[in-house]
């Protein structure tokens, strides 16, 4: 099975290079990267084209998490698309045993796998929490899924684009598989888009819910007709 | 029904988006909506004032601390023992009920969402395991 990985990265010099040695560690190696550089000032765009010839980088100006991840995934050539953050690593098994479990549960199936979280310069890679990943960097799926969703939408404050864009997927009935197994690393970076409490960040989660509700509402009237 | 209310710590946050008002428990992932009388209580009770204040005739207050006990039963508010009177208030009288629905289907994502991965140091006041 041949599969695509799609990462939006912004200001990622710091880990992104990690990040792709984590991609093509895998026991079953990707087709293509698509790296799309969201207006970086750093050197991210350089880091991803020297880690490797399976990296295509796409730069744009900045717009945002959710917009630069849909042009990755809409980039994408093969039928199947993983998606990893730039700061997070996925452990060499991962792809091998999400596209396994892929393969028997269908192409109208999300498969997500466990995380860890671990801190930003730190060695310790076993004592982290371990968490239900059902993130961006947990999930493998068909690209034809992400035309039926449709865009990946920022949310005010920029957190929340996934809960909003998963939501969405499960409306029209894709199904959900964690692996119940680690099989991705999680930073953690103080400072960074998803770190601590934020009253400006997390309006996100309201926006998200405020569309989940109005899409409700849609749907009662819908039906009601 | 001269109890005052604050909303129940960090986790429960809320916005108007046009007539909507939206409530959000970020540490359990529920959100609520509530119609035009819920969210006009909603926003008098979590500026301090009490249902007594509130209402303009005895049934209205009554509906308003009915509704306060509500939403302190769903873990959205709690008494606020500073006992500072409110700001003065314009009472009203409801000619229609107060509802807040409540909704489970982002639960799993928001709690999922790595804000909730940071260290309780960092900012985040529960650690995974003491979520319910």
């Amino acid at each position: 099975m041949k599969y695509s990985v799609a990462i939006a990265a912004y200001n990622a010099h710091r880990t992104l290079s990690e990040t792709l040695a984590s991609v093509l560690s895998q026991t079953v190696k990707p087709t293509e990267i698509v790296v799309v550089d969201d207006g970086s000032s750093d050197a991210t765009a350089d880091i991803a084209r020297a880690a490797s010839s399976l990296v295509r980088v796409i730069e744009q100006d900045n717009t945002g998490c959710g917009k630069a991840s849909s042009r990755a995934i809409r980039a994408t050539t093969c039928d199947i698309v993983a998606t990893v953050d730039a700061d997070d690593l996925w452990l060499p098994q991962k792809i091998e045993k999400q596209l396994r479990m892929l393969k028997k549960l269908g192409s109208r199936s999300f498969i997500f796998a466990k995380h860890r979280q671990f801190q930003h310069g730190s060695s310790d890679m076993t004592s982290g929490k371990v968490r239900p990943g059902i993130t961006r960097s947990d999930l493998v799926f068909h690209r034809e899924i992400f035309d039926e969703v449709g865009d990946i939408i920022d949310p005010p404050g920029g957190r929340g684009d996934m809960v909003d864009w998963l939501a969405r997927a499960r409306e029209i009935g894709i199904h959900f598989h964690t692996i119940d197994e680690v099989l991705v690393m999680r930073r953690a970076i103080a400072g960074s888009l998803s770190s601590g409490r934020d009253p400006a960040k997390d309006r996100g989660f309201l926006a998200v819910a405020h569309m989940a509700l109005q899409r409700r509402k849609q749907a009662a009237i819908k039906d009601g007709k | 029904m001269s109890k005052r209310y604050k909303t129940a710590g960090p986790d429960i946050v809320h916005e108007k988006f046009g007539d909507d008002l939206v409530v959000l428990n970020l540490a359990s992932g529920q959100y609520f909506g509530l119609n035009t009388t819920g969210a006009t209580l909603w926003e008098a009770l979590i500026a301090g004032h009490s249902a007594a204040q509130i209402g303009a005739d005895a049934d209205t207050s009554t509906t308003a601390q009915a509704f306060a006990d509500h939403l302190q039963n769903l873990n959205l508010i709690e008494i606020d023992e500073s006992v500072a009177d409110g700001a003065a208030y314009t009472q009203i009288s409801l000619n229609e009920v107060p509802v807040i629905e409540v909704y489970d289907d982002l639960a799993d994502l928001i709690v999922a969402d790595p804000i909730h991965d940071v260290d309780a140091e960092a900012g985040w006041p529960k650690a995974p395991a003491e979520q319910s």
